[in-house]
């Protein structure tokens, strides 16, 4: 019997034993949020880092 | 991040931890949201803890897991300074919809409205464990290394999540088909 490939979702859940539907729709609420456009201003914060030293915020 | 030879982080390292944060701001802000459970205070969250973490960037050990070591600095933020922003009850609703849309033709599209309620009932410390494991793929050691317990306690919390979350929809599918 062939084995059916996983997803990469599936896959990098390996801690979980079994198809669980309340899992599966936790990682798809999590992946959702993921995949949504990321805010600019974390452009402009992350261009803010790069001009400050160690242990400065 | 790439494990270095030398004792002092160089300027390519500190470009190399500045890329690595960046790929992770979508993971980062997905984490948050289910912590405070609010997109906008999320993504403030989410800044702080980005902020915090460059600071303390010479902490980072290279070759280890970043992605605990950045989830760990949210969530500390979150239960500690930034606790008064509380969770909320439900996610954003247009996120939900939106979710709702995008998964109606999976077997499990009929959930994700359910769970997403349900999750806000559970207990913070549960519904954490469920979020890092469920949602975001960590594994029991590196959720632990997040929240600061033992493996045993991890498992612990996740199994009474997974019950409880059961038994909230279980519970709501019942009441409705009364």
């Amino acid at each position: 019997m062939m084995k059916k490939k996983l997803p990469p979702t599936a896959a990098r859940t390996a801690e979980i034993p079994a198809f669980d539907p309340i899992e599966a729709a936790l990682r798809e609420i999590f992946d959702g949020i993921e995949s949504e456009p990321v805010p600019d201003d974390f452009a402009d914060l992350v261009a803010k880092l790069g001009k400050t030293r160690p242990g400065e915020a | 991040m790439e494990a270095t030879t030398t004792d002092a982080p160089t300027d390519d390292d500190y470009e190399q931890f500045r890329s690595d944060m960046v790929r992770l701001i979508p993971s980062l802000r997905a984490f948050a949201r289910g912590l405070c459970r609010n997109p906008d205070l999320a993504d403030d969250l989410t800044q702080e803890a980005m902020m915090r973490a460059w600071a303390s960037r010479h902490t980072f050990t290279p070759g280890t897991n970043f992605r605990a070591w950045m989830f760990r600095i949210l969530r500390n933020h979150f239960y500690g300074a930034a606790k008064k922003l509380r969770r909320e009850t439900s996610l954003d609703p247009e996120v939900a919809e939106r979710t709702l849309v995008q998964e109606a033709t999976q077997e499990h599209a009929l959930h994700v409205n359910d769970v997403d309620t349900a999750m806000a009932r559970l207990p913070e410390h549960q519904a954490e464990v469920l979020w890092l494991i469920a949602g975001a793929g960590m594994s029991y050691e590196d959720a632990a290394d997040i929240v600061g317990v033992g493996i045993g306690t991890i498992k612990s919390r996740l199994n009474r999540a997974r019950a409880a979350i059961k038994s909230i929809i279980e519970g709501e599918t019942e009441r409705v088909a009364v």
